[in-house]
């Protein structure tokens, strides 16, 4: 694998949790109490997380790239909208919790709203997860997909296209790769100490 | 320099700080919020805008009256990084259109809208309504379709992305979006409880 180059940052313009977390002062991160980074993940410029909405948790060694946003899905209900037994009024419509796995890379200026993400996934530049999206472990999605609402996306699988769909299957090793890449990424960006 | 144990046991417990639940700041001059919007304070408002009741702009939304007003209606979601702008040219006698859009539509993450719209249209992710063309009721623009030609859209209308191919049908049924009565109910009770909201400047 190539190596990568390394990025330095001055260290007012991120804030560095004791996990080791790397976040950019210019994210908007909404409801950060239900915000749960596990450790060593960098948000970047301008990347958006919408915890107020639902619960967002996430594992280690997560990126989120430029300009991404993160959002949990909505699902609609087909309940009554008067509870008989308690009389209160549901709304038939909630948004539900969003988890992500280890070692999630996901590129600048993409939209995700998919309800579970597996470990070791990789989604590219400018895609657009819709709502309900559930993927699974060791996935990759190409630039410019867009993956339709409630698409199970299997695992090794190579997601492209608008409308998007499976065109390949990863190798056994994606999970070492995904690491080996997160890793980099992560001790590449380097504070300048003047 | 003050050491922690001066701010007692509560500073103490948490060091995250989250803003204060149904505050309410003064939007920029020129910017009017009727009653029952809901406007994060982490949106971008710029020029004459009129914002109509029960509609929510979330944060990092920008709404910009670059060549004239923009005047929004009831009960529309403008999600974030939604870009709506006026840049309609201006006319001969220095006068300036306004920017109208009507009722419960929906304006997912990343979409640009620079022309008329009309009500329950939903304005799916990364997609582009140009200035030329002016949308009626109850269409639907797909996922990251740009419509930019000089036309009036018929009602329910359903463009759509295949491949490469920007494609439409007409569907005999309202393309409303989905529940955007209970999606308004719900965001309107809970947004307050994390944001600063803004209000009119008085």
């Amino acid at each position: 694998m190539f190596e990568m180059e390394e990025r330095f940052y001055y260290p007012k313009d991120f804030v560095e949790t004791n996990t080791g977390n790397k976040v950019n002062k210019k994210t908007i991160l909404c409801g950060s109490q239900q915000i749960l980074l596990s450790g060593k993940s960098i948000l970047e410029q301008d990347s958006v997380i919408r915890a107020d909405l639902a619960a967002v948790r996430i594992g280690k060694f997560f990126v989120l790239g430029r300009g991404a946003v993160l959002k949990p899905s909505y699902k609609t209900l087909n309940k009554p909208a008067v509870n008989t037994q308690s009389g209160a009024t549901g709304l038939n419509f909630m948004y539900s919790s969003m988890n992500i796995g280890e070692y999630v890379f996901v590129n600048e200026n993409s939209f995700v709203q998919a309800s579970m993400i597996g470990n070791h996934v990789y989604i590219g530049q400018n895609c657009v997860v819709s709502r309900g999206v559930i993927i699974r472990d060791c996935v990759s999605i190409a630039d410019n997909t867009y993956v339709p609402p409630d698409t199970v996306i299997p695992p090794f699988a190579v997601f492209a296209g608008n409308i998007g769909k499976q065109i390949g299957e990863l190798p056994d090793c994606m999970s070492d790769l995904m690491e080996e890449f997160s890793t980099a990424y992560y001790t590449k960006l380097i504070p300048i100490r003047s | 320099m003050s050491t922690v144990s001066s701010q007692g046991s509560a500073g103490s417990r948490s060091s995250v700080t989250t803003p204060a639940p149904a505050a309410s700041l003064n939007a920029p001059p020129g910017v009017i919020i009727l009653a029952k919007a809901i406007v994060a304070r982490e949106s971008e408002l710029q020029g004459q805008i009129t914002i109509g009741g029960g509609t929510i702009v979330h944060p990092s939304a920008r709404i910009l009256a670059e060549n004239g007003p923009i005047v929004i209606g009831d009960g529309n979601i403008i999600e974030e990084r939604v870009t709506i702008r006026n840049v309609f040219p201006v006319n001969e006698d220095g006068s300036s259109r306004t920017l109208y859009i009507g009722s419960k539509n929906l304006f997912e993450t990343f979409s640009v809208t620079e022309g008329n719209i009309g009500d329950l249209n939903t304005i799916s992710c990364k997609a582009r309504v140009g200035k030329a063309t002016t949308l009626r009721n109850g269409c639907v623009v797909g996922v990251s379709c740009a419509v930019d030609s000089a036309e009036t859209i018929p009602d329910n209308m359903f463009i759509y992305r295949n491949g490469e191919n920007i494609e439409r049908r007409t569907s005999d049924f309202n393309q409303t979006p989905p529940s955007i009565d209970d999606h308004l109910e719900f965001l309107q009770k809970q947004l307050p409880n994390y944001h600063y909201i803004l209000k009119t400047s008085t």
